[in-house]
């Protein structure tokens, strides 16, 4: 009957999960803290949550993992990508436009299985390496940002200086992107700097203080793009199969896992930064190993990181899903780590299947109505999303977040920069200057 | 030329951040006192290629530029025009730059050619349709190719790789130059790996961080210490590179010439690229531990090698195996019918 009861958990939490990561920029942490706020009326109505809030962490792992799969839809058909899926739209949206949509949520989403492969092998060796890892570190936290960001900095490749004209003229085109890539970089960091110390919404909802910065910096600028772009999405080839190879999945879940892993040990690295740095492990060319890579980045950091709070005698909290679920329930003993290592592989199973299905509706979708017009439905979403979590207010920083994440859309640089709205507060106030910063801006 | 150094520059980094861990003292200053001086090995270890691609590029003069046309494309043309460069850098003794342009068919779509040398010979293939990614788009028959050959007076040294490719975003550069036995050298990038790619320069950077940061805060001591990560990192850059083929200018100013590499890998190449970043990150954290106050493990160096290097390799490498042998031949043929069905499409598009 337990077992029963805990499929029953795992499955209904990803057919949630698979409603919810079907729509451009609904974050499951947003629908997983609706759920953690109506687990005290479940619990009154059915009792056995009570006994055993166990199932109610199989629900929540089976919709940060389905989460984590599904999500590769709304990125790659409506152009909507999350934070940590920016890093990988432009293969998944140029195999969109040679008719390779569904392709690409395959690939994507075979290496959300590779990272659930990764957590697998990870399982029993995970409860004695994480903690050393975090503690080797602990101590280390701002270089160690400082080095993200000044990689992301010089490691964006000039775009332009082709055209003809004198060695300036070649070296100015070529640095406008990256001039503006830098810039974003700045912009980002001060509007984090600001949504750090004046936050628009009460700290116990610190997440959905960075939605309208995250939405408006990574979703609304693409959305934009594709509404003027008019864009005419060619009918789509659903094929059988993908051709790839051993050598590619074992590749990709290498730099995938590095990445990912990277990201959902280290507190404030996030998933496209773990993105980003799987995409330099991996042969840029191939773009198959690019996109399997970034799916077992993305699964890896989302779930990896809810996952460390299951390890035995350690519970790192990791993430908002992790933070939400220890309110009402904190895991001891082996026993959850088995069910949550468990309810991981079903839940990740499932979604894959549930993915092909949206991925074929979703084309149906995209087939019926013209792009401008979901691309335009997409946007007041985005916008009604942003003022019904965080109102006015929040609405002011969406606008502003997206004038800063139009800026690599128009001058072909870099999103990642955008990540500076998490990088550089967090860095400042990790290497001591924080304050001094804040203070300088007007901010304390 | 495309992503020459892109997937290396990561490499490069992390290899800078990896060599200035082995001090403890500058583990100790990040520790105790938030100093960023790791950071500047990163820096500089991916400085040299920094400085080439988005410095050095522009400001390289081209002789002779080579802009095929999509339509009716003139391979004999282009050798024709490659062979006047060459005898023309041997009868004037001067280097002669030739920029060979991409042939771009679509928005996603690159005719490739390529480009070697014989003793007395450039030889132009033409090469399959691309995409961005450098998959073949259509129909390919490598035994079946058109080929262009034009003969040189000079005799060719060509001391990169047997054929260049040209296909994505923009074209390599070749520099011809005469060497001291006559022959004329096919120098791929004249621009990259030149005056950046230097010993000498990594220790001049470190002198000038050495005196910055004695000036400015006294201790000579330390200054040394800034010295040392600063030109540490450059330099591993360079002897990194120098595994690969082409090779750096070592000791420019002193030397003219790049050090041919010892072709053991090329920089694309994402195991042995795979593996460095892997054995830098295993050092950071074996350096860290070391010699921070407070150590999170106490293993034997061979232990440790054991946990984090020689067990993943092996999972990773049977995870391979199992992945090979359970998937079946895919349909390859399917996904190049629908690719070629895009291409006929955008030949129509085009004409």
């Amino acid at each position: 009957m337990e077992i029963l009861i805990y499929l029953a958990m795992i499955a209904s939490g990803t057919l949630v999960s698979c409603i919810f990561a079907s729509l451009p920029a609904v974050h499951i942490y947003n629908v997983a803290s609706v759920v953690v706020i109506f687990f005290g009326y479940i619990t009154a109505k059915f009792p056995f949550f009570i006994h055993n809030p166990m199932y109610l962490m199989s629900f929540m792992i089976a919709l940060v993992v389905g989460y984590s799969i599904i999500n590769t839809v709304p990125s790659i058909f409506l152009g909507a990508p999350d934070e940590a899926s920016a890093w990988m739209v432009f293969p998944g949206q140029k195999y969109l436009m040679m008719r390779r949509g569904f392709d690409a949520a395959v690939i994507s989403a075979i290496g959300g299985l590779g990272g659930a492969l990764f957590l697998l092998l990870m399982f029993p060796l995970a409860p004695k390496f994480i903690s050393i890892l975090q503690k080797v570190f602990r101590a280390h936290m701002g270089w160690v940002l400082s080095l993200i960001i000044a990689y992301m900095v010089m490691s964006e490749f000039p775009k332009g200086g082709d055209i003809i004209g004198s060695s300036w003229a070649r070296f100015f085109d070529a640095w406008k992107s990256l001039s503006a890539g830098i810039l974003a970089l700045i912009l980002s960091g001060f509007m984090g700097m600001i949504l750090v110390y004046k936050p628009i919404v009460p700290v116990n909802m610190s997440f959905q203080n960075l939605l309208p910065a995250f939405v408006g910096l990574f979703a609304i600028p693409w959305v934009i793009q594709n509404i003027t772009s008019n864009t005419i999405i060619p009918k789509q080839n659903i094929s059988d199969s993908v051709d790839i190879d051993a050598d590619q999945i074992t590749r990709a879940i290498g730099a995938g896992s590095l990445g990912g892993g990277f990201a959902a040990v280290f507190p404030l690295v996030t998933g496209g930064i773990g993105g980003l740095l799987a995409g330099h492990a991996t042969a840029q060319r191939d773009e198959k190993v690019f996109m399997i890579s970034q799916g077992v980045s993305k699964f890896v950091y989302y779930v990896g990181a809810f996952f460390l709070f299951f390890i035995p005698a350690t519970n790192i909290t990791r993430g908002g899903m992790a933070w939400m679920l220890s309110t009402v329930y904190i895991p001891k003993g082996q026993y959850p780590y088995y069910i949550a290592m468990a309810s991981v592989l079903i839940s990740a199973g499932l979604a894959f299947l549930l993915m092909i299905q949206i991925s074929k509706l979703t084309i149906k979708l995209i087939e019926k109505v013209l792009y401008q017009h979901i691309s335009i439905v997409t946007l007041i979403f985005l916008i009604l999303l942003i003022y019904f979590i965080t109102g006015l207010p929040g609405l002011l920083v969406g606008f502003a977040a997206t004038g800063i994440g139009l800026i690599p859309v128009v001058f072909n640089s870099r999103r990642s920069n955008l990540m500076g709205v998490l990088l550089i507060p967090i860095t400042l106030n990790m290497l001591g200057y924080g304050p001094i910063v804040a203070k300088w801006m007007g901010l304390v | 030329m495309d992503g020459v150094g892109i997937m290396k520059g990561f490499t490069h980094f992390i290899s800078g951040v990896a060599l200035a861990t082995f001090s403890s003292q500058v583990i100790q200053m990040s520790e105790i006192d938030h100093s960023l001086i790791i950071v500047l090995g990163g820096i500089f270890g991916i400085l040299p290629d920094t400085l080439d691609f988005k410095v050095a590029r522009f400001f390289s003069k081209e002789d002779y530029i080579i802009s095929p046309k999509p339509v009716n494309m003139n391979l004999q043309e282009i050798a024709d025009t490659v062979a006047e460069a060459i005898d023309k850098a041997e009868s004037e003794n001067k280097t002669i730059n030739v920029k060979l342009n991409t042939v771009k068919l679509g928005a996603d779509l690159w005719q490739q050619y390529l480009l070697s040398y014989d003793d007395h010979e450039v030889i132009v293939k033409k090469g399959p349709v691309v995409n961005t990614g450098k998959v073949i788009i259509g129909e390919w028959d490598p035994e079946n190719i058109e080929v262009a050959r034009a003969k040189t007076k000079a005799k060719i040294y060509h001391s990169y790789d047997h054929e260049s490719y040209v296909d994505i975003f923009s074209g390599p550069t070749f520099g011809f130059k005469k060497r001291s036995d006559g022959s004329i050298e096919a120098e791929f990038l004249p621009w990259h790996r030149a005056w950046s790619h230097s010993l000498t320069l990594g220790l001049f950077f470190g002198l000038i961080g050495f005196l910055l940061f004695g000036l400015y805060n006294g201790d000579w001591h330390l200054a040394t210490l800034y010295g040392s990560v600063i030109a540490g990192g450059f330099s591993i850059h360079i002897i990194e590179d120098q595994f690969g083929f082409m090779g750096s200018n070592l000791f420019w100013p002193f030397t003219k010439e790049r050090h041919i590499g010892l072709h053991w890998m090329r920089s694309g190449d994402a195991w042995p690229n795979f593996i460095t970043v892997w054995i830098a990150v295993i050092m950071i954290i074996w350096n860290v531990n070391r010699f921070s106050s407070e150590q999170a493990f106490n293993t034997s160096f061979v232990e440790y090698l054991g946990y984090v290097f020689f067990l993943p390799i092996t999972i990773l490498i049977s995870v391979g195996f199992i992945i090979n042998k359970l998937l079946k031949p895919q349909k390859v043929n399917e996904e190049r019918e629908i690719l070629k069905e895009i291409t006929s499409e955008e030949e129509e598009d085009e004409n």
